[in-house]
Protein backbone atom coordinates (compact mmCIF):
# COMPACT_ATOMS: atom_id res chain seq x y z
CA UNK A 1 0.00 0.00 0.00
CA UNK A 2 1.38 3.43 -0.90
CA UNK A 3 1.42 6.41 1.44
CA UNK A 4 -1.81 8.07 2.35
CA UNK A 5 -2.83 11.71 2.38
CA UNK A 6 -3.99 13.35 5.56
CA UNK A 7 -7.70 12.97 4.92
CA UNK A 8 -7.76 9.42 3.64
CA UNK A 9 -8.02 6.43 5.92
CA UNK A 10 -6.02 3.34 4.95
CA UNK A 11 -8.21 0.93 3.07
CA UNK A 12 -9.19 -2.19 4.91
CA UNK A 13 -7.70 -1.16 8.24
CA UNK A 14 -9.60 -2.70 11.12
CA UNK A 15 -10.49 -0.64 14.14
CA UNK A 16 -13.08 1.74 15.48
CA UNK A 17 -12.52 4.64 13.07
CA UNK A 18 -15.33 4.79 10.52
CA UNK A 19 -13.88 4.69 7.05
CA UNK A 20 -15.26 4.96 3.59
CA UNK A 21 -14.22 3.17 0.47
CA UNK A 22 -11.19 4.93 -1.02
CA UNK A 23 -9.49 4.90 -4.39
CA UNK A 24 -10.19 1.67 -6.22
CA UNK A 25 -11.43 -0.13 -3.15
CA UNK A 26 -14.64 -2.10 -3.46
CA UNK A 27 -16.50 -3.22 -0.37
CA UNK A 28 -19.40 -5.62 -0.28
CA UNK A 29 -22.11 -5.79 2.35
CA UNK A 30 -24.91 -8.31 2.06
CA UNK A 31 -28.21 -8.91 3.76
CA UNK A 32 -30.62 -11.81 3.51
CA UNK A 33 -34.23 -11.32 4.49
CA UNK A 34 -37.04 -13.80 4.88
CA UNK A 35 -39.42 -13.38 1.93
CA UNK A 36 -41.94 -11.48 4.07
CA UNK A 37 -43.17 -7.99 3.42
CA UNK A 38 -42.38 -6.96 7.00
CA UNK A 39 -38.70 -7.02 6.05
CA UNK A 40 -38.94 -4.56 3.17
CA UNK A 41 -38.23 -1.75 5.62
CA UNK A 42 -35.15 -3.61 6.86
CA UNK A 43 -33.86 -3.95 3.30
CA UNK A 44 -34.41 -0.25 2.59
CA UNK A 45 -32.66 0.86 5.75
CA UNK A 46 -29.81 -1.56 5.10
CA UNK A 47 -29.19 -0.11 1.64
CA UNK A 48 -29.41 3.45 2.96
CA UNK A 49 -26.87 2.65 5.65
CA UNK A 50 -24.57 0.96 3.13
CA UNK A 51 -24.82 3.94 0.78
CA UNK A 52 -23.85 6.26 3.63
CA UNK A 53 -20.64 4.27 4.09
CA UNK A 54 -19.59 4.86 0.50
CA UNK A 55 -16.86 7.39 -0.22
CA UNK A 56 -19.09 9.74 -2.19
CA UNK A 57 -22.64 10.17 -0.94
CA UNK A 58 -25.71 10.04 -3.15
CA UNK A 59 -27.62 12.96 -1.73
CA UNK A 60 -31.06 12.76 -0.12
CA UNK A 61 -33.22 12.69 -3.26
CA UNK A 62 -31.18 10.06 -5.07
CA UNK A 63 -30.85 8.00 -1.92
CA UNK A 64 -34.64 7.98 -1.71
CA UNK A 65 -34.79 6.92 -5.36
CA UNK A 66 -32.44 4.02 -4.59
CA UNK A 67 -34.56 2.98 -1.62
CA UNK A 68 -37.64 3.09 -3.82
CA UNK A 69 -35.95 0.88 -6.41
CA UNK A 70 -34.86 -1.58 -3.73
CA UNK A 71 -38.35 -1.63 -2.24
CA UNK A 72 -39.87 -2.31 -5.64
CA UNK A 73 -37.37 -5.06 -6.48
CA UNK A 74 -37.87 -6.76 -3.12
CA UNK A 75 -41.65 -6.44 -3.41
CA UNK A 76 -41.53 -8.16 -6.81
CA UNK A 77 -39.22 -10.85 -5.42
CA UNK A 78 -41.52 -11.57 -2.48
CA UNK A 79 -44.61 -11.70 -4.70
CA UNK A 80 -42.92 -13.85 -7.36
CA UNK A 81 -41.67 -16.37 -4.84
CA UNK A 82 -45.01 -16.46 -3.02
CA UNK A 83 -46.80 -17.17 -6.30
CA UNK A 84 -44.50 -20.17 -6.82
CA UNK A 85 -44.58 -21.42 -3.25
CA UNK A 86 -40.88 -20.64 -2.76
CA UNK A 87 -39.79 -19.66 0.73
CA UNK A 88 -36.08 -18.98 0.22
CA UNK A 89 -34.45 -15.89 1.66
CA UNK A 90 -34.03 -12.89 -0.62
CA UNK A 91 -30.50 -11.55 -0.89
CA UNK A 92 -29.64 -7.85 -1.10
CA UNK A 93 -26.01 -7.32 -1.96
CA UNK A 94 -24.48 -3.83 -1.91
CA UNK A 95 -21.15 -3.25 -3.66
CA UNK A 96 -19.65 0.06 -2.64
CA UNK A 97 -17.26 1.53 -5.14
CA UNK A 98 -16.25 5.12 -4.48
CA UNK A 99 -17.85 6.36 -7.68
CA UNK A 100 -20.97 4.20 -7.49
CA UNK A 101 -23.08 1.94 -5.40
CA UNK A 102 -24.42 -1.27 -6.91
CA UNK A 103 -27.28 -3.19 -5.39
CA UNK A 104 -28.25 -6.68 -6.51
CA UNK A 105 -31.52 -8.21 -5.33
CA UNK A 106 -31.66 -11.96 -5.87
CA UNK A 107 -34.58 -14.34 -5.51
CA UNK A 108 -35.34 -17.96 -6.42
CA UNK A 109 -38.44 -17.24 -8.52
CA UNK A 110 -37.58 -17.99 -12.10
CA UNK A 111 -39.24 -17.25 -15.38
CA UNK A 112 -39.65 -13.47 -15.14
CA UNK A 113 -39.55 -11.65 -18.46
CA UNK A 114 -38.85 -7.96 -17.83
CA UNK A 115 -39.50 -7.10 -21.47
CA UNK A 116 -43.00 -8.50 -21.30
CA UNK A 117 -44.15 -5.94 -18.74
CA UNK A 118 -46.76 -3.50 -20.03
CA UNK A 119 -45.91 0.17 -19.76
CA UNK A 120 -48.00 2.78 -17.99
CA UNK A 121 -50.90 4.26 -19.93
CA UNK A 122 -50.42 7.91 -20.86
CA UNK A 123 -51.19 10.49 -18.15
CA UNK A 124 -54.35 11.68 -19.87
CA UNK A 125 -55.58 8.14 -20.53
CA UNK A 126 -58.49 7.30 -18.20
CA UNK A 127 -57.01 3.83 -17.81
CA UNK A 128 -54.11 5.44 -15.97
CA UNK A 129 -56.13 5.42 -12.78
CA UNK A 130 -56.76 1.70 -13.14
CA UNK A 131 -53.08 0.92 -13.37
CA UNK A 132 -52.29 -0.21 -9.86
CA UNK A 133 -49.92 -2.99 -10.74
CA UNK A 134 -46.68 -3.18 -12.71
CA UNK A 135 -45.59 0.25 -11.57
CA UNK A 136 -42.61 -1.17 -9.74
CA UNK A 137 -40.61 -2.08 -12.81
CA UNK A 138 -41.30 1.27 -14.45
CA UNK A 139 -40.14 3.08 -11.34
CA UNK A 140 -36.96 1.04 -11.14
CA UNK A 141 -36.11 1.97 -14.72
CA UNK A 142 -36.68 5.68 -14.24
CA UNK A 143 -35.18 6.14 -10.79
CA UNK A 144 -31.85 4.37 -11.28
CA UNK A 145 -28.80 5.13 -13.39
CA UNK A 146 -28.45 1.58 -14.59
CA UNK A 147 -30.82 -1.37 -14.34
CA UNK A 148 -30.24 -4.92 -15.43
CA UNK A 149 -32.61 -7.81 -14.81
CA UNK A 150 -31.51 -11.36 -15.43
CA UNK A 151 -33.96 -14.19 -14.98
CA UNK A 152 -33.66 -17.92 -15.48
CA UNK A 153 -35.62 -20.89 -14.18
CA UNK A 154 -33.43 -20.76 -11.07
CA UNK A 155 -34.28 -17.23 -10.08
CA UNK A 156 -34.08 -13.57 -10.86
CA UNK A 157 -31.32 -11.03 -10.22
CA UNK A 158 -32.11 -7.32 -10.31
CA UNK A 159 -28.96 -5.24 -10.60
CA UNK A 160 -29.12 -1.52 -9.87
CA UNK A 161 -26.31 1.03 -10.20
CA UNK A 162 -26.35 4.57 -8.84
CA UNK A 163 -23.44 6.83 -9.66
CA UNK A 164 -22.18 9.04 -6.87
CA UNK A 165 -22.15 12.81 -7.12
CA UNK A 166 -24.97 13.19 -9.67
CA UNK A 167 -28.00 15.48 -9.49
CA UNK A 168 -31.41 13.90 -8.95
CA UNK A 169 -33.61 13.28 -12.00
CA UNK B 1 -62.67 14.65 6.52
CA UNK B 2 -58.88 14.92 6.84
CA UNK B 3 -56.96 11.68 7.03
CA UNK B 4 -53.48 11.89 8.48
CA UNK B 5 -51.07 9.12 7.44
CA UNK B 6 -47.68 8.50 9.01
CA UNK B 7 -44.82 6.04 8.67
CA UNK B 8 -43.93 3.79 5.77
CA UNK B 9 -46.48 2.74 3.16
CA UNK B 10 -45.20 -0.36 1.36
CA UNK B 11 -46.36 -3.92 0.65
CA UNK B 12 -46.50 -4.60 4.38
CA UNK B 13 -48.44 -1.56 5.49
CA UNK B 14 -50.41 -0.52 2.40
CA UNK B 15 -53.26 -2.94 3.19
CA UNK B 16 -53.78 -1.19 6.51
CA UNK B 17 -54.14 2.18 4.79
CA UNK B 18 -56.45 0.65 2.21
CA UNK B 19 -58.64 -0.84 4.93
CA UNK B 20 -58.82 2.50 6.75
CA UNK B 21 -59.81 4.38 3.60
CA UNK B 22 -62.38 1.72 2.73
CA UNK B 23 -63.79 1.95 6.23
CA UNK B 24 -64.15 5.72 6.01
CA UNK B 25 -65.84 5.49 2.63
CA UNK B 26 -68.15 2.82 3.99
CA UNK B 27 -69.15 5.10 6.82
CA UNK B 28 -70.22 7.78 4.37
CA UNK B 29 -67.16 10.03 4.20
CA UNK B 30 -67.24 10.73 0.50
CA UNK B 31 -64.83 13.67 0.48
CA UNK B 32 -61.42 12.81 1.83
CA UNK B 33 -58.36 14.98 2.23
CA UNK B 34 -55.08 13.21 2.85
CA UNK B 35 -52.35 14.76 4.94
CA UNK B 36 -49.26 12.75 4.01
CA UNK B 37 -46.59 14.98 5.51
CA UNK B 38 -45.62 12.37 8.09
CA UNK B 39 -45.25 9.59 5.52
CA UNK B 40 -41.57 8.58 5.65
CA UNK B 41 -41.66 6.33 2.64
CA UNK B 42 -44.20 5.34 0.01
CA UNK B 43 -43.67 3.08 -2.98
CA UNK B 44 -45.85 1.60 -5.73
CA UNK B 45 -47.85 -0.41 -3.20
CA UNK B 46 -48.82 2.89 -1.61
CA UNK B 47 -49.50 4.50 -4.97
CA UNK B 48 -51.81 1.61 -5.76
CA UNK B 49 -53.80 2.20 -2.59
CA UNK B 50 -54.07 5.92 -3.31
CA UNK B 51 -55.20 5.29 -6.88
CA UNK B 52 -57.72 2.71 -5.75
CA UNK B 53 -59.14 5.09 -3.18
CA UNK B 54 -59.30 7.90 -5.74
CA UNK B 55 -61.15 5.70 -8.21
CA UNK B 56 -63.64 4.53 -5.60
CA UNK B 57 -64.25 8.09 -4.43
CA UNK B 58 -64.99 9.24 -7.97
CA UNK B 59 -67.27 6.28 -8.66
CA UNK B 60 -69.21 7.15 -5.52
CA UNK B 61 -69.57 10.76 -6.61
CA UNK B 62 -67.14 11.93 -3.97
CA UNK B 63 -63.58 13.21 -4.01
CA UNK B 64 -60.13 12.45 -2.71
CA UNK B 65 -57.24 14.82 -2.75
CA UNK B 66 -53.85 15.14 -1.15
CA UNK B 67 -53.91 18.23 1.05
CA UNK B 68 -50.23 18.08 1.94
CA UNK B 69 -47.24 15.83 1.44
CA UNK B 70 -43.46 15.84 1.75
CA UNK B 71 -41.01 16.66 -1.02
CA UNK B 72 -40.02 13.12 -1.88
CA UNK B 73 -43.58 11.89 -2.26
CA UNK B 74 -44.36 15.02 -4.23
CA UNK B 75 -41.49 14.20 -6.60
CA UNK B 76 -42.74 10.64 -7.02
CA UNK B 77 -46.23 11.84 -7.84
CA UNK B 78 -44.77 14.33 -10.30
CA UNK B 79 -42.73 11.58 -11.93
CA UNK B 80 -45.89 9.52 -12.35
CA UNK B 81 -47.88 12.51 -13.64
CA UNK B 82 -50.34 12.08 -10.79
CA UNK B 83 -50.17 15.51 -9.20
CA UNK B 84 -53.25 16.87 -10.93
CA UNK B 85 -55.23 13.70 -10.23
CA UNK B 86 -54.72 14.19 -6.50
CA UNK B 87 -55.42 17.89 -6.50
CA UNK B 88 -51.81 19.04 -6.43
CA UNK B 89 -50.86 21.56 -9.05
CA UNK B 90 -47.65 21.33 -11.07
CA UNK B 91 -46.07 24.32 -9.40
CA UNK B 92 -45.47 22.68 -6.06
CA UNK B 93 -48.58 23.89 -4.30
CA UNK B 94 -51.74 21.96 -3.31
Amino acid sequence: MTGRTGDEAPDGAPGGVPERTTGDAQHVVELEIPPRNAYLAVARRFVAAAAAANRVELGAARLNNLQLAVSEACTNAINAQAARGIDDAIAIRCTLRGEAIEVTISDRAGGFDPDAEVGLPAPDDPRRLDFEHGLGLQLMKVLTDQLEIRSSELGTNVHVVMWSGRAAC
Amino acid sequence: MVVRVSGDVDLATAPRLRASLLDLAGRGHRHLELDLRLVDFLDSSGIGVLLGALRRARLAGGSLRIAACGDELRQLLSLLDLEAAFGLDGAGRP
